[in-house]
This record gives structure tokens, sequence and C-alpha cells, in this order.
């Protein structure tokens, strides 16, 4: 099949962000001699943590937004992290972190630790998402006929993809490692020896430049795009899901008799309307994270597929896995209403419309030390007031209406929970914020959970 | 009575999701020298599906057999010939148990539970017992001669 690469610019225009770092520069050009006076802190800052530190780092630019259409987005994977920014002055996504498999997308590959910057001037990100060593994002020209007169256009047959009519509103790119196919341009483990030899392949394995992905109907808009370690799931606006990359537990949801890996977006047709029709009702919400993901309905009706070897699938058991989408009958009292979902690792997380959290699976499930087993929800008491929940492998966060972050977790010396030090977290526990200092509050807008570390997008008042 | 070797010698492996980090190798091979392990061979591989299929052939029809060979075919990895008096079972108490996320409640010092993200993804093997151990070194170092390594054994030992 033809692909069409876009490749974006790997390089942030040269006037930069203003930063301040408290141990270390979050980003390579943070430079030390632009500190702020406390009127700066007016605004809204990314705080890193984690990646084996003890200590918090503030990334602080005027681009970093925290709300509306343009805000910031980030995303962390196992050993990497983004930051996109879409302000005024600069429009780009921000990496750090290993880029062995060019998942940082800065057109370059290596194995030491290092920063990046992708130029996105003249797009809006309107998401990004990081499995283990794999990147996507999800952005809308903003000015369409402006981007597609840019010489940056084409792909191999040398023509010009876009200016077809109806050509999507939406652009999804990814970056970085694809040897499941869970890049989605074609490219696998079993094209990797074509690409070693130097011959012609249809996307390469080893991808250092953010590439376009090709839905299967160019109609159609993608609205959500989740990662797993190895997988990625997308959802459009017409009511369809796609997957691509490992599906040996089922992360693909293809199907009974499918665990195949994919390397371009396949249809999950138990799941899409392209294949069970409207009648399905509409997925407002997937989370995926580490082997499996969860899906919210508008009707409020809960489906899990991939692996649930410890329970985290809320029917009262343990299945190993669960290759096709699993519908899960309401698992929490009737008189509540799931509002949002969180898929982790071994456990998965709902949240009611009253703003309460239940839990289900296995690990430090944040019902104390004690329980750490379960195979059906129980609410984690003493989180109220709950309006986003988010899962990685082996922890999780809340943010409450008031603006407060709390995580638990197991850590592994990575120091991910944010609490200052390397102890396992059995029960939710507030993460104090480096801008909660001088008589200002810290509200976070966002986090985003990855395997070594985290990020989150606070504004101080 | 054939007299007891001063050391041992076992199969370790660093899988491919760990392989990817090298500043988690590094740390790695930290740990392997603070336990005094001596690295008596090393490579670095990438497998093919027949390759993972031939090593993993006894959990064929188990149901994580499939994925095993998927995760030991996603990258480039480590095999080490690590010696050492009881190498094989130092080598299992150092990486800990087989999953990582019950590492890291019951097992936190492991490097299953530093390093390890997954069930399959668990970034470390070592040969269970003696036999195996000779079986996969054979299998990952044909160069490697047992034979002279075990003469040689035995002759310090007589010394």
């Amino acid at each position: 099949m033809t692909l069409a690469r876009i490749l974006l610019r790997p390089t942030l225009r040269s006037r930069t962000s203003h930063c301040t770092a408290t141990t270390r520069p979050l980003l390579a050009f943070c430079s030390s001699s632009q500190f702020h006076s406390s009127a700066f802190l007016e605004k809204a800052s990314v705080v890193e943590w984690g990646y084996g530190s003890k200590e918090m780092n503030i990334f602080e630019s005027d681009s970093v937004i925290p709300q509306g259409l343009n805000k910031t987005q980030i995303a962390a994977g196992a050993s990497h992290r983004l930051i996109a920014l879409s302000g005024e002055g600069e429009s780009g996504v921000l990496g750090e972190g290993m880029n062995h498999s060019g998942q940082l997308g800065n057109g370059t590959r290596g194995d030491t630790s290092t920063f990046s910057a992708i130029d996105t001037s003249g797009m809006d990100v309107l998401a990004v998402a990081c499995g283990r060593e794999h990147s996507m994002v999800l952005m809308r020209p903003q000015d369409e006929e402006a981007f597609y007169l840019s010489e940056t256009l084409g792909n191999e047959e040398g023509s010009a993809v876009p200016q077809q009519a109806g050509a999507p509103k939406t652009l999804l790119f990814g970056f970085g490692n694809s040897m499941y196919g869970q890049l989605g341009l074609g490219g696998s483990k079993d094209t990797l020896a074509k690409e070693l030899a130097g011959q012609q392949v249809a996307g390469f394995v080893f991808e250092p430049s953010p590439t376009a992905i090709e839905l299967p109907d160019p109609e159609e808009n993608v609205v959500q795009v989740q990662c797993g370690l190895d997988h990625t799931i997308i959802r459009t606006n017409q009511g369809n899901l796609y997957s691509m990359g490992w599906g040996a537990d089922g992360q693909l949801g293809l199907g009974p008799e499918s665990s195949s890996d994919r390397a371009v977006p396949t249809l999950i047709e138990r799941l899409s309307w392209k294949g069970r029709g409207k009648d399905l009702g509409y997925v407002k919400e997937i989370s995926s994270s580490t082997d499996f993901t969860l899906a919210l309905m508008e009707n409020h009706q809960l489906w899990i597929w991939g692996n649930a070897e410890y329970g985290q699938c809320m029917v009262n058991k343990k299945i190993d896995r669960i290759l096709e989408p699993m519908h899960i009958p309401h698992p929490i009292p009737s008189s509540e209403t799931i509002a949002s979902v969180a898929a982790g690792g071994t456990f998965g997380l709902l949240l009611t419309q009253s703003g309460k959290v239940y839990t289900c699976g296995y690990g430090a499930l944040g019902l104390g030390r004690d329980k750490n087993q379960i195979l059906m929800p129980e609410q984690i008491v003493g989180l109220e007031g709950v309006r986003k929940i988010v899962a990685s492998t082996d922890y999780a966060a809340a943010i409450t209406d008031n603006g407060d972050l709390y995580t638990w977790g197991t850590d592994g010396k990575t120091g991910r929970l944010g609490h200052g030090d390397f102890e396992h977290c059995f029960e939710p526990r507030r993460v104090k914020m480096p801008q909660e200092k001088d008589g200002h509050k810290a509200i976070v807008h966002d986090v985003a959970l990855g395997q070594d570390g985290a990020l989150a997008i606070v504004e101080t008042k | 009575m054939p007299l007891r070797p001063l050391t041992q010698l076992t199969l370790a492996l660093l899988k491919p999701d760990l392989t990817a980090n090298s500043t988690k190798v590094n740390k790695v091979f930290s740990h392997i020298q603070q336990n005094d392990f001596n690295i008596v061979a090393h490579k670095t591989l990438l497998w093919s599906k027949s390759d993972a299929e031939a090593f993993y052939g006894e959990h064929r029809g188990k149901f994580f057999f499939e994925r095993l060979c998927g995760y030991m075919t996603s990258g480039h990895f480590h095999a080490l010939i690590l010696e050492k008096p009881d190498a094989i079972l130092g080598w299992r108490a150092l990486i800990g148990p087989t999953h990582p996320p019950r590492a890291r409640i019951n097992a936190p010092d492991t490097l299953r539970s530093l390093y390890g993200m997954t069930d399959t993804r668990n970034s470390f093997h070592g040969s269970d017992a003696v036999d195996t151990a000779t079986k996969e070194i054979g299998f990952f170092f044909p160069e490697f001669d047992m034979e002279k390594w075990q003469k040689d054994q035995k002759d310090q030992q007589k010394q």
C-alpha cells in the first residue's frame, strides 16, 4: 500500500521558551540565566518528577496553557516524555529521555538520554501519547490550505496527498519503535531485514521522524489516540476504533481468532459502527495502558480487551487474555454512573459521576497494604471530589475538583509517585507541588504517568 | 565421586525491553559486578521467530508461548555466561521472582522489581539447574568449550 509521509521540520524555532529549573534543566534550551520574578509564577508550568530522582523539576514557558483548544498536552512513555506547546510565540513538541528507537521524533536515534524539539508551526496539537518506545501526536492544521502547500509534503511517489477532496481535518503522526507494528506505518519485525538491507519498505521499524498515519477511510477524523506499551488504539468521529501493534494478549481486540500483530490501523469490528452499526452506541472514551484497554460508551456501558490475568476485567475472575472486546456488566453499585475509565497494568480504575474512584485487579491498589488483589471493583475510600483519573503500569493518579493531585502505587526506586522518596504508597497521597510556597497555591490541570516518571500541568495562584 | 566444581556457570539474558535502555543496562552490569559474577562470555543478538520458538519449545501450547516469543523477537538482547560459586541459584536470587509487579511488592530489591516491566516483559532470564544451564549455554554459545572449562575447573581444584 502507499503510505503518505509528511515529515515535520525537526527543529523548533531558535527563540524558545523561558525556563527555570530546580535541580537540572528539563529541556535542553532552558537557560539558567532566564530565571523569573514571582510575577511570572502567576502562570502555568509543567512539573516533572521521577526518573530516579526525589526532586521535582519545573519547566516554565509562556506557552504552557492549561485550558482551551490550544492547551498544553503531555505524555510519558517507558523512558521518554513529550510536552506539546501551542502558544502564540512558539508551537512545538518538546521531548526528553531515551531515543533508542527515535521515540523523541527529532529525526535522529541514539543510546543516551537526550532532548528534542519538533516544530509544529501552523498546527494545533490536540493530543500526544507515548508507548514503551513509540509516540503519537494528533494535530489539526490551523490553516489547512497553507499547510498543504508546504514544501514538506509529498510521499515516495511524489503525489501530494492532502489535496484530495475531503482530506482529514486531523492528522495523526507516529514515530519511534514499530517492531510490533505499533506505529501503523506498515513496518514491523517482519520487514526489519529489508529495512536493514536498505530495501524499499512501507514504513521504518525505527522511525525517527513524525510520519503521518493513514486510516483505511480518509474521511475519518481521529479524535483520540492511546498507547499501550507496545500497541496503539485510535478512536474516530465515525464511531470506529482501530488498533495496531502487539496482539498476543488480545491488545488489538480484533476477534476470538486473532492474536497476531498488525502493522497498519485495523478495525476493531466488535466496537465499531463499521462492523456493528450505530445501534452499538458511541464509544466516548478509551483508556489503554500496558497490555489492555477499557472503553466507555456514551450509554455508560463498559468494555475491555487485552490482558486481564490479574482480574482487571472486573467480572469476578482472572482471564489470561481477552481477544475481542468484552462487555463488563455494571461492576459498581447501581446508584453510581461511570464517568471515566483508566487502564493501568495489573489494575483498572473507574471514576463515577459523583467523583468517587473504584479500582480492581492487583498491586498497590490504594486500598491499604493488606489488600493487593481484588476481582470486583472497590471504592478507594478517602478519595472524594475527583474529576480526572490516570493510570499507568504500576501506579495511578487522581485530580480533584480543587486541583489537588493524589498518587498511589509501587515506586521501584524511580520517584515516580512524586512523594519525595522511593517508597511504595498503598493509599492515595497528595503530591506537593514545588510552586506551593510563599502563599501560592498549585492547581493541577493534567497529569501523565510513564513507567519511570511523570509530568503534570500546574497552574500557580 | 566427582569433585564439586569451584565455580558454576549459568546462562543469563538481559531481554529486549531492558536492552533498549542503555542507562538501565549499565546499571545491571554494575549489579553483576557488585555481586562478584565473572562474565565468561557476552554477545548481543536479535532473534527471529524460529530462534525464539526453538529456545522456548518446551512451553509450546501454553497460553503465554505466543507472547513470550513475540517479546523475545522485539529487539536486540544480551546473552551472558556468568560464573561464580553457585552461580545458578545466585543469579536467580538476584533477578528475583518471575513477575515484576509481584516482585515490586514481595522482593523489592531484586533486579526484576527494579528494572522489569510486566509479566511478559520481565527483563531477565536465568538457567534453573545445572543441566539446563549446560543446554542453554550450548544454545547461545555453541563455540564455548564446556568440557575444557570443566577440565580446567578440576585441574584448579587439585592444585
